[in-house]
């Protein structure tokens, strides 16, 4: 059994390695250096799971009456 | 068989060994063109770059599982608080794990970033690769951490592992 989302990860797994070697053959050091900000504001954006994790604990505890 | 009757086939093996040695030759010009050829071929920080995206998609792909995970379990608890609580709990190793895997990235991702605007010289590659490998330590934790809540992520690829996986 596939756990939920695991598919989606291999597939994009799959698929950023073929984009990947495409985007390594860069015309020049100035479309690398784009790529490469592009990929460290990416990054930066990526959310905390721990966080996420602890929101959706709350919030699901609140939609009960738990936290009531 | 005679010497006679051999004769057509050194022929033709003597012919296909002089295709393959062209062949080769050829290839060979090609890739030290290529490898001599500014811009056109795979620099060290155009490698770096490549195997970080895939990185990048590897940690996303791990908290968008542990989230998915996260909400299932919570929904199966239904109006038990201390189920969900204890989802929290269970759940806790794998954001952490996954967090530390973000910060290596990120760690990584901005020393590429420093690369880029620093050239490629020997020092500037020794602690890119030495920060990449940092990450590529903390994939294993990170997969064990989701294998305890019955969860796995694909291996990575040899386009990761082989840059980094050498790297003390």
């Amino acid at each position: 059994m596939i756990p939920a989302g695991l598919g989606d990860a291999v597939g994009e797994l799959v698929t950023a390695i073929v984009e990947s070697v495409a985007a390594g053959k860069h015309a020049n050091a100035d479309a690398l250096a784009a790529d490469i900000r592009a990929l460290a504001a990416r990054v930066r954006g990526m959310p905390s799971t721990t966080t996420e994790i602890e929101r959706a604990v709350q919030e699901h505890i609140r939609k009960h009456g738990g936290g009531e | 068989m005679t010497p006679t009757t051999n004769t057509p086939r050194v022929i033709r093996m003597l012919a296909q060994a002089r295709d393959a040695f062209a062949m080769a030759v050829g290839v060979g010009i090609l890739v030290l063109v290529a490898s001599h050829c500014s811009g056109c071929g795979a620099s060290a920080l155009s490698l770096h770059y490549r195997a970080a995206t895939v990185a990048t998609v590897a940690v996303d792909g791990a908290h968008r599982v542990a989230i998915a995970e996260t909400h299932a379990r919570l929904d199966a608890c239904g109006a038990d608080v201390a189920c969900a609580e204890a989802v929290g709990h269970d759940m806790a190793p794998v954001g952490l794990a996954v967090d530390a895997s973000r910060t290596a990235l990120s760690v990584w991702v901005d020393a590429l970033e420093l690369a880029q605007a620093a050239g490629e010289d020997g020092d500037v590659l020794g602690a890119l690769l030495v920060a990449g490998a940092r990450w590529l330590a903390l994939w294993d934790p990170l997969a064990a951490a989701l294998r305890s809540v019955g969860l796995e992520v694909p291996d990575l690829p040899p386009l990761v592992t082989g840059l980094l996986g050498g790297v003390r």
